[in-house]
């Protein structure tokens, strides 16, 4: 059964420039207990579909279509019941580990915070939890690290305590947003297994959002690809590393170093200028008359999706 | 010179502290400090001696205790006031800036409203309609004196809030109450501490020169009021300087010990601004 399904999402921001459709129609689900990967460039409304779902977008945003989570739609529900729905449902981890951290509490006062207000516990036994969750996330000394601030630790350390903390109430899903952004490959190897280790200890579902591959390959389950606010091909990960089939996915892979580092050629698109057709043609080898007129529709191929008609055999 | 450009804080420190406690104790122990109680009588016009250190005034009082005694006015409507004033500006400064547009733009409105108020004119109004009462006076300025707090925590909290911390406190469902006092306040404690202190010592000023003009709390003993008995009963004409020398030290020297104070907090702010920078680098 799914856990989350986002049907037919759309995010445009006004804008005095104009607006931006920084989500053009997205549909994809999760699954419980599975991983998700929501793989694209920068600035092609990877974190603007997180935002969606947590109803975090600012006031200039205008959504349509549908988020059911758990049968809910997330879309219609008020400030007051998101609310209560993140931490505890939903919980999120931001890139910029060390700015998302309070820089005037200690670390295991802000661990404990989730169990302080949402279950009500003393400040003795929810430092208890913190320092039984650090202990979790790897740290040795679990008894010294509650009394440090965030200043005093790296930035991988920091992106561990904020898993930590989004994992204080057990949540359904775990949405990551490019939880490997600023650190080195040393600290993305510590900290995706353990990423890992938590969603299925914990039993939850995991929504991981990332520009990088290879930490995709790692431990997802299933693959979007996303480009300038669409999504253009979904599979699972064991086919889609093996045989991606859109251009651009091909691309994707075709500039990962072991594939010989092969560039993309052209620039991402800017989400302002209108571009008739398929979204990807003027960067694409394959393109013909047909991908400069119309926008490709979704073909199911062996369990893939892709939007590109290349495929097209009807 | 160097030296002392980088021990500034130090020595505003110390200094205003030194000052700041140096009153305090004098109010908390005006009693076993002074030697008379204030409103005890003696040979009036006595200059300096053994026996009234300070010499008396026109009915007899001797100075020195009214001044230790005076301390007590002073302090309590400054930390009153300032308390109050403070709170009220920072709660009002909190909302706006957290919840920008309709309350930003009414509460907004609203300081610049309070602040085109003339404040020492309407107390001179309120006063001759009101009888002058230590409380009323305090409870007016406070309501008159939140504006600069409000403004300041106000565009402090704008800041604070762009912050990712902020958003990841909303991602753990924290209410919006929780997340305002308990994320976003503890880091502009800083600039809250100066605003008060500045607060405190432009309270006392005017208590003083309320109290100078002849409208202070009849049945207390301030500063001002000294310097008004001064000025009235030929004081000054006389040069009897013992008797309005002391409360005008008094006051300058209690103002000047706040306001070292809230300058060495100010630059402390400095020094946490750069150790937040670092943070960002780190990662």
């Amino acid at each position: 059964m799914s856990l989350l399904t986002i049907e037919g999402l759309e995010v445009t921001f006004e804008n005095l420039t104009g607006n931006v459709r920084a989500v053009q129609n997205i549909s994809l689900q999760i699954h419980d207990q599975e991983t998700m990967a929501l793989i694209g460039e920068t600035g092609c409304g990877k974190s603007v579909v997180a935002q969606a779902i947590l109803q975090l977008l600012p006031g200039n945003a205008r959504l349509s279509g549908t988020i059911l989570f758990n049968n809910r739609n997330l879309l219609q529900l008020n400030e007051r019941e998101m609310a209560s729905l993140r931490g505890k449902e939903i919980a999120i981890i931001f890139q910029n580990p060390s700015l998302a951290l309070n820089p005037v509490y200690t670390i295991g006062w802000q661990v404990g915070e989730p169990f302080r207000i949402h279950q009500n516990f003393d400040r003795k036994r929810s430092l208890q939890e913190a320092r039984s969750l650090l202990a979790q996330m790897k740290f040795e000394k679990p008894h010294s690290a509650v009394k440090m601030y965030p200043f005093e630790f790296s930035g991988g350390m920091n992106q561990r305590v904020l898993i930590a903390s989004a994992l204080a109430l057990h949540p359904l899903l775990l949405i990551a947003d490019e939880p490997t952004r600023g650190l080195d490959r040393e600290l993305i190897d510590e900290i995706i297994p353990l990423l890992d280790l938590s969603r299925k200890k914990y039993a939850s579902s995991l929504f991981l959002i990332t520009h990088d591959l290879t930490v995709a390959r790692e431990i997802s389950d299933r693959i979007s690809v996303m480009y300038s606010g669409e999504i253009i091909e979904q599979a699972s990960a064991s086919v889609f590393f093996h045989k991606p089939l859109h251009p651009y996915s091909q691309g994707l892979l075709g500039s990962l170093p072991e594939n010989g580092f092969h560039p993309i050629p052209g620039h991402s698109p800017s989400m302002i200028d209108f571009i008739a057709g398929c979204q990807f043609h003027p960067r694409c080898s394959w393109a013909n008359d047909r991908c400069r007129r119309e926008k490709p529709g979704e073909y199911l191929i062996d369990g893939q999706r892709v939007r590109c008609f290349r495929y097209d055999r009807g | 010179m160097k030296r002392y450009v980088l021990n500034r804080r130090k020595y505003l420190w110390w200094f205003g502290g030194a000052l700041f406690l140096f009153f305090i104790i004098l109010a908390v122990f005006s009693s076993s400090i002074a030697p008379y109680h204030p409103r005890e009588r003696f040979e009036p016009f006595v200059s300096p001696s053994q026996k009234h250190l300070w010499g008396t005034n026109d009915i007899g009082n001797d100075i020195f205790s009214e001044f230790v005694y005076g301390s007590r006015v002073s302090l309590l409507v400054g930390l009153f006031t300032g308390a109050l004033s403070t709170s009220l500006g920072v709660v009002i400064g909190l909302i706006a800036g957290f919840h920008s547009g309709f309350f930003d733009e009414v509460l907004m409105g609203l300081t610049d409203v309070v602040l085109m108020i003339p404040r020492i004119p309407l107390i001179i109004v309120l006063s001759a309609f009101l009888r002058p009462n230590m409380w009323l006076l305090i409870l007016v300025m406070s309501i008159l004196w939140w504006t600069s707090t409000a403004r300041v925590i106000r565009s402090r909290t704008m800041q604070i809030r762009a912050m990712s911390f902020v958003e990841s406190a909303r991602c753990l469902g924290f209410s919006n109450r929780h997340i305002v006092f308990s994320e976003v306040l503890p880091n502009i404690f800083m600039v809250v501490i100066p605003e008060f202190l500045l607060t405190v010592a432009s309270a006392m000023i005017s208590e003083t020169s309320l109290s100078f003009l002849g409208l202070g709390d009849p049945s207390l003993k301030s500063w001002g009021t000294m310097i008004h008995f001064a000025f009235q009963r030929g004081g000054f004409l006389n040069g009897m300087w013992w008797w309005y020398i002391p409360p005008g030290l008094g006051i300058t020297f209690f103002v000047m010990s706040i306001v070292f104070l809230s300058f060495s907090f100010e630059e402390g702010e400095f020094e946490l601004k750069e150790e937040v920078k670092d943070v960002s680098f780190n990662n």
